[in-house]
């Protein structure tokens, strides 16, 4: 019976070695590609696209003013930065989590010791965003490692990621293999969305109050001047706003933005496929701008050109 | 507790450790370890299924002793109600609770073979076990509790009382049938089933052609599938060094219905024949008797597996059998049975000479004859899969009238519906693996043991080398299905 288990040790040793060969394989073309197809793992090729974010933050450009939010955010504001190079818009998506933007002011604050004013753009629903299975950890807890700043998170946010997700997925050897390796990728994914559950809030907002907070502190200590606006808010949500204003009269963020739910702009469903970025004609630039220009003012964000 | 079964990880933790510990114990305790094995095997799926096993092991080992004990009428009654409450038992799980949390699973297996094993005490054919915990093995055996094969008591029982000793030898068979048991469940039937699945689910949206080709690779996904998982039950019992008998043997290459059911789920048609076909009489009763025999037989067969569609499906091979016999009769009539030289001609597998020498009666195929023949059975056995696989009766017949009346061969190939969903490259290397399949059962239809070519006729390093790309090939099959929802075996439902 040792002979057999000796066998099976070393047949087993060489196969997790081939295994280990075409994982290492898989971070580099023209075998990136070619595994990836063998497994399936194609969609998994491209990475979240929040990296460039982090490397803009830190760039010393001279800007005075930074915009960040959601992805309707994004779709409101990021066309506009090549007219407006005194406002970095670093605008990126709802998955990021409000603890991804506060990282992202952070580094951008390092980095512009002249700044005056912080924008952050959320829907209300992104408010309420929590660590969950499908996208936190691609998109948020994945960037956190990669850009070396989730040492800047609170404990007790490290501790609920790990719950959810795994200490050996926050490793950064892991994360990097994982961004690497579609395959890996794939797999860590996968089994994060098949064996984890989401992080259950204790109330809406109990997340982003927490980090609103830390983002206001981090502006007052450098002198800026945080602003916090709603994304403009389709009537498909019309009902479910009021019980979330109520929510919201609970949080630290009531005392400090009393007015966020007041400022919300409600358009038609029909300017909407998804009930979230605008469709058809209301993508076009001109109707964007007057969509900022009726939801924050003539004087939008500080000023911000729109032509 | 995670749910264990033979795809699933934790399995493959738990065979070596089951496999160390059952030989490095003394073999007179090793059934302890075995029943303690086997619990947490089976319960670690429900734990609420332990009532179900618990009543089929107490009633048939309780019945079994008093069978053994008590005078030839007594023995009768005390027979009769053991059986009575063990397949009210299966009728209520199976048929009336069907699909609730409280129907044990494999209780369609482990209740026929404690059932089989209290007429064998009846028969006078085994003594009854009286050791608890060792019956308790003999049903609820874990590599077999599932899903089968069905073990006959004169088989396993003994092997259980005597204890096992290592054999390298049988480790190494054992190892060759878990490989091909896993390579044909994850890399075969698992790929076609989604594409079986694709048609069936959308009927009204293809062609009569694509649902034909769908319900011909079913026929390979139930094969791939159940055969697989046979092997893989019987892999991991010879790792454990017990013998099992084969539950199928190529059966595709079947030459007639009856041909067929000797090679089909052997394990079930043949407890079925020992132990519902022969008490009615068999063939012993008469021509008519003997068609009813059968047709009961096979309706049986269809309830077993749940009733509904599967009773038509039943009805169907019953029909397939009483025409084969008519058939047969018919053709003995008209061709008086005589011994040929075998020059030239192939013999119908399979067969055993009768006491004057004959083989199948005096049926020789010719090459030609013999192809024809398996692909007139295949495509009987095909139809009745249609009903296997739908979802119910007007479903089968709706898929029925497309292939029938709404052919659209051109249209299928033209708008590539032949691909089911998938890619070309996937169909592609589908096709292959069986292939490779259908070649290997080439081989073992001629008495070739691949495993025995590969010891003795190929170096180590080829050897190994194959093996090990064989295992890569089965973990990027399973890493391209990561994430998907895991298709349980097919006879795990049953």
């Amino acid at each position: 019976m040792r002979k057999l288990f000796l066998k099976g040790f070393i047949f087993i040793s060489i196969t997790f070695s081939a295994v280990a060969v075409i994982i290492r394989l898989s971070t580099i073309e023209p075998f990136r590609s070619l595994i990836a197809g063998w497994t399936a793992s194609e969609d998994f090729m491209g990475g979240s696209g929040m990296l460039p974010h982090f490397e803009r933050a830190r760039e010393s450009d001279g800007s005075t003013r930074l915009i960040i939010g959601d992805s309707i955010a994004n779709q409101l504001f990021s066309a506009l930065q090549e007219n407006n190079p005194e406002t970095d818009i670093l605008t990126a998506n709802a998955a990021l989590m409000i603890t991804g933007q506060y990282l992202l002011a952070d580094e951008y604050l390092k980095s512009h010791p002249d700044a005056t004013d912080i924008y952050l753009v959320m829907h209300p629903l992104t408010l309420t965003r929590t660590f969950d299975t499908e996208w936190s950890y691609r998109y948020a807890v994945m960037t956190y490692v990669e850009t070396d700043t989730i040492g800047s998170l609170d404990q007790n946010t490290l501790e609920t990621m790990e719950d959810v997700y795994g200490a050996i997925f926050m490793r950064k050897e892991i994360v990097s293999l994982i961004e690497d390796s579609p395959v890996c990728r794939k797999l860590c994914l996968s089994y994060i969305n098949t064996n984890k559950e989401d992080y259950v809030q204790q109330s809406p907002f109990e997340i982003t109050d927490q980090y609103v907070r830390k983002l206001y502190d981090l502006c007052t200590e450098h002198h800026v001047t945080l602003h916090i606006y709603p994304s403009p808010v389709s009537e498909y949500y019309r009902d479910t706003i009021p019980d979330l204003a109520e929510e919201y009269e609970n949080t630290w963020m009531s005392v400090q933005f009393p007015e966020y739910f007041d400022q919300i702009l409600f358009y038609p469903e029909e300017w909407s496929e998804d009930m979230s970025h605008f469709s058809g004609e209301h993508m076009q630039r001109e109707k964007l701008n007057e969509i900022i220009r009726n939801a924050y003012g003539q004087d939008a964000m500080g000023g911000l050109r729109l032509e | 507790m995670c749910a264990m079964s033979f795809n699933s990880i934790l399995y493959i933790l738990f065979l070596p450790i089951v496999i160390w510990i059952h030989f490095t114990l003394p073999r007179r305790y090793q059934y302890i370890w075995l029943f303690a094995a086997s619990l947490l095997f089976y319960l670690s799926n429900d734990i609420r299924y332990v009532f179900g096993l618990s009543f089929c092991i107490a009633t048939t080992y309780f019945a079994a002793i008093l069978i053994e004990k008590t005078k030839l009428f007594n023995r009768k009654i005390i027979l009769g109600l053991c059986i009575s409450v063990n397949v009210f038992a299966l009728i209520l799980f199976r048929l009336l609770w069907k699909g609730s949390a409280f129907a044990p699973l494999g209780i369609s297996f482990y209740a026929l073979q404690a059932m089989g094993y209290v007429i064998d005490v009846f028969r006078g054919k085994t003594v009854s076990e009286k050791n608890v915990i060792r019956y308790a093995v003999y049903v609820a055996f874990f590599p077999t509790v599932i899903s089968g094969p069905i073990q006959r008591s004169t088989v396993l029982l003994p092997q259980l009382r005597n204890g096992r000793s290592f054999d390298y030898g049988k480790a190494r068979i054992g190892l060759y049938h878990l490989l091909s048991g896993y390579l044909l469940k994850i890399v075969i039937a698992d790929q076609l089933a989604g594409k079986v699945s694709f048609a069936y689910n959308n009927p009204d949206t293809l062609p009569g052609a694509a649902l034909l080709w769908a319900t011909f690779l079913y026929a390979i996904q139930i094969y791939c599938d159940f055969a697989g998982y046979s092997a893989l039950a019987i892999g991991s019992a010879e790792m454990l060094g017990f013998d099992m008998d084969a539950n199928f043997r190529q059966p595709y290459f079947a030459v007639s219905i009856k041909d067929f059911w000797g090679r089909w789920h052997i394990s079930l048609s043949s407890w079925l024949r020992d132990y519902v076909y022969i008490p009615l009489g068999g063939s012993r009763k008469g021509k008519l008797r003997t068609q009813f025999n059968l047709m009961v037989t096979f309706l049986v067969s269809g309830l077993w597996h749940g009733g509904g569609n599967y009773i038509v499906w039943g009805i169907l091979h019953g029909a397939y059998n009483i025409a084969g016999n008519i058939r047969r009769q018919l053709s003995l009539k008209r061709n008086p049975p005589v011994m040929k030289s075998a020059a030239g001609l192939m013999k119908d597998s399979g067969d055993r000479p009768d006491r004057k020498g004959r083989l199948n009666q005096g049926r020789y195929y010719t090459v030609v004859s013999r192809i024809f023949h398996m692909a007139v059975t295949f495509v009987l056995v095909d139809f009745a899969w249609l009903f296997f696989r739908a979802d119910s009766f007007e479903h089968a017949l709706n898929i029925l009238k497309r292939i029938l009346f709404d052919f659209h061969f051109k249209e299928m190939t033209f708008y590539g519906s032949y691909l089911l969903g998938g890619t070309r490259a996937e169909l592609v290397c589908i096709l292959f693996c069986v292939i490779a399949v259908f070649l290997v059962d080439v081989l073992h239809e001629k008495n070739k043991s691949i495993e025995k070519m590969m010891k003795d006729k190929v170096p180590i390093v080829i050897r190994w080398t194959v093996y090990i790309i064989l295992t890569l090939l089965l973990i990027l099959v399973m890493i391209r299905n990561y994430g998907q929802a895991a298709t349980t075996f097919i006879y795990e439902t049953f």
